[in-house]
């Protein structure tokens, strides 16, 4: 899942930004409204962490112009002004959740996450399809009971899958949310992963990830013929 | 009410109350007292005239009944033809005759003799209050006359004789002893009359000032709505009220500026807290290696030592209140001050590769030298933070009997109209995280310290058209020290 950082204060930004890679998040983080502004309409981001007072671009004016050009990502508001007015103002704007600064890191890590869920709209930690659980919140995948070990990507990528499960994802849309803009960008980096990940899943049972040549990859029991 | 001077006493000033009372009191005493002797006075002159001038013509009456008849004085003077001789009366009279015998008395003198004291000349009766033979007072008109002669002996020469007629004095003052009786206690009992209802006056026009004090006791100053009610109180109470509104609205005022330096203060303190929380979760999220938990722990150390010289800037313009008291004036170059704030931030210039412009003429001023360098000080700072890096200009200009200091350089523009809030308390132009010192702090501070320096000082923003940046610049004048303004070159072309 990738999320965008939003936030001037470096000492933060940097530890939000640490920390949701450490939980397996594709982050990009920046100091600057303006800069922000471009990179959230420049992707489609599933949740934008966003800090009200900026410098150059102001974080409520990011949130309007976001909302009314249509985008979709989940907004998660930081802000040091605790008054009402300020937090219902954020929330009647577009942001779909607030936290009051100095705030709990893993607090935020935790609300990004359902908003994630809330996005796919799957209510619940752990995501089930066939005989694949994925728990999101250890970031930990069980085929038939057993636990697979998977590097942070490849469980990244397969998180993806599955919150779309049984629909068809194109690579353009994996690389979007599985990969931060730092990530080298060569082209076949999303089917050398998806490979990695067939081989580890088919070791205990059917395949599951089918590919629609041309197109995408589907997460799915089987393939309709 | 009756407006009061104020007499000033050594210790507390009499009570307001106490001040009508005695005023008017001793007004009311010394009224009904001098009221009082004048109608006694009139009343006992007017009682001692009518009685003299009674018994003067009681004396020339009596005079009349005295006959001469040959060569003897012979009065037709008895009780019977004037009952009030009778003896024991309060009446009585005397005849002499020209060489000084007693002729005749009244019964009652018995042997004794009045006081044959006399006008010189016969005509009008002489008056005097004497003493009678049996010791009381009494009025006595003593008369000379010539004893016409008989109808029977008009030949006889007529003799000259002398009557005194008198009469004691025992009633009158008797009754001037009751007048003076019932005057005093009338006076007595009118003053107390008086002084009561004064009493109660007192009280009774005092009473809008208990309602004052009790409007003043429950006046609620968190809520702006309170304020006094101005109708239930006489007008000689409106100018204090007047006041006391200003006052309340004043009070109202500082303490919310106050409140809102307070809620500046907890807010600015979010921010680095919000820094120490994130990087201390995050490092014990899960065991690190030594380099990490160092780094954190740096970074964490750096956030206090930013929010401790927050803290010092608060502190110190919250303290400049009592510097006012504790400074030093002392006649100064400001050249000489620039110079030293120069070479002081020569290392951080020189890292920026900031070009630093001078355009200093000469000037002095009488001025704390300390606050001068404060400011330069601070200005300059905040030149290097916000500015670009490229220029920075200081230049020291004198007009007449002011010289104006200025600081300016380049950067991302503040708006125009912003310019004069740079002064305000943790105001930023991007409402964004200092990264300065002095945390927004800077030049509220410089604000308060050329106040006291007795200056103004001023910000200007100038946008260069078609850029995000501009030129700002800060600057602030003073009064020159004073033998600089008389006939020195430089100020010559002002």
């Amino acid at each position: 899942m990738r999320v965008l950082v939003i936030e001037d204060y470096e000492v933060v930004r940097e530890a939000i930004h640490a920390s949701l890679v450490e939980h397996g998040f594709a982050v990009d983080a920046t100091g600057s409204g303006t800069d922000g502004a471009w990179l959230a309409h420049e992707h489609d981001y599933d949740v934008i962490v966003l800090d009200l007072m900026l410098p150059g671009l102001d974080g409520v004016t990011i949130l309007s112009r976001l909302r009314a050009a249509g985008r979709t990502a989940a907004v998660l508001v930081l802000t040091a002004r605790t008054a009402l007015e300020e937090r219902v103002r954020a929330l009647d704007l577009g942001a779909d959740d607030y936290l009051v600064k100095p705030f709990d890191l893993a607090e935020l890590v935790a609300r990004v996450r359902a908003m994630v869920r809330r996005r796919y709209q799957t209510s619940a930690p752990r995501i089930r399809v066939a005989d694949l659980e994925l728990d999101t919140a250890r970031r930990e995948l069980r085929r038939a009971g057993e636990v697979i070990a998977l590097s942070a990507r490849e469980y990244a990528l397969l998180e993806y899958l599955a919150l779309r499960a049984g629909e068809l994802v194109t690579r353009t849309e994996i690389w979007e949310h599985v990969y931060d803009f730092r990530s080298s960008a060569t082209s076949n980096v999303v089917d050398v992963y998806v490979g990695y990940l067939r081989r580890k899943l088919e070791a205990h049972g059917p395949r599951l990830i089918h590919t629609r040549r041309g197109q995408g990859y589907t997460l799915e029991a089987h393939l309709e013929p | 009410m009756k407006p009061t001077s104020s007499r000033s006493a050594p210790s507390r000033p009499a009570s307001i109350r106490t001040r009508i009372l005695v005023g008017t009191g001793l007004g009311v005493v010394v009224a009904f007292l001098a009221t009082g002797v004048t109608i006694y006075l009139l009343m006992r002159d007017n009682a001692v005239t009518q009685l003299e001038d009674a018994v003067g013509a009681r004396a020339r009456a009596l005079a009349l009944l005295v006959e001469t008849d040959a060569d003897q004085l012979d009065s037709d003077i008895s009780e019977r033809t004037i009952p009030e001789l009778e003896a024991g009366g309060p009446h009585l009279y005397q005849l002499w005759d020209a060489a000084g015998r007693v002729v005749e008395r009244s019964p009652s003198l018995g042997d004794h003799d009045l006081a044959r004291r006399g006008p010189a000349s016969s005509g009008s009766p002489s008056i005097e209050r004497v003493t009678l033979p049996d010791g009381s007072p009494g009025v006595q008109a003593t008369l000379r006359f010539v004893a016409a002669p008989d109808g029977n002996s008009p030949g006889t020469r007529p003799l000259s004789a002398v009557l005194a007629f008198a009469r004691d004095t025992v009633d009158l003052e008797r009754s001037l002893a009751d007048l003076r009786s019932v005057l005093v206690i009338a006076g007595v009992m009118a003053t107390l009359a008086c002084l009561g209802l004064l009493a109660w006056i007192a009280r009774f026009g005092l009473r809008p000032l208990r309602t004052l004090a009790d409007q003043i006791a429950s006046v609620d100053l968190d809520n702006p709505a309170s304020r006094f009610d101005t109708a239930v109180l006489p007008s000689e109470l409106g100018p204090v009220v007047a006041r006391l509104d200003e006052l309340l609205g004043r009070l109202r005022e500082a303490m919310a500026r106050e409140r809102a330096l307070t809620a500046d203060v907890a807010h600015e303190l979010r921010t680095p807290l919000a820094g120490l929380k994130a990087t201390l979760q995050l490092a014990l999220s899960r065991d690190r290696d030594p380099a990490r938990y160092r780094a954190a722990m740096q970074t964490c150390l750096g956030i206090c030592e930013q929010t401790a010289r927050m803290i010092e800037a608060l502190l110190a313009l919250a303290r400049l209140d009592d510097l006012a008291r504790s400074s030093v004036s002392i006649r100064c170059s400001i050249r000489a001050v620039i110079e030293e704030a120069l070479a002081s931030a020569n290392a951080r210039l020189a890292e920026r590769a900031i070009a630093v412009e001078l355009d200093v003429a000469d000037a002095c001023v009488e001025a704390d030298r300390d606050r001068l360098r404060l400011v330069i000080d601070n200005l300059i700072d905040n030149a290097i933070v916000h500015g670009d890096g490229e220029r920075l200009q200081v230049s020291v200009r004198p007009t007449s009997g002011i010289v104006t200091i200025r600081v300016a350089n380049t950067g991302s523009a503040v708006a125009h109209q912003d310019a004069p809030r740079v002064f305000e308390r943790f105001w930023r132009a991007d409402a964004a995280r200092s990264v300065g010192d002095h945390a927004g702090l800077g030049l509220a501070l410089c604000h308060r310290l050329v106040g006291l320096l007795g200056g103004t000082i001023t910000a200007a923003s100038t946008p260069t058209s078609g850029t995000e940046r501009g030129e700002f610049s800060i600057a602030f004048a003073l009064a020159t020290a004073r033998d600089t303004q008389t006939g020195n070159d430089h100020q010559d072309h002002s």
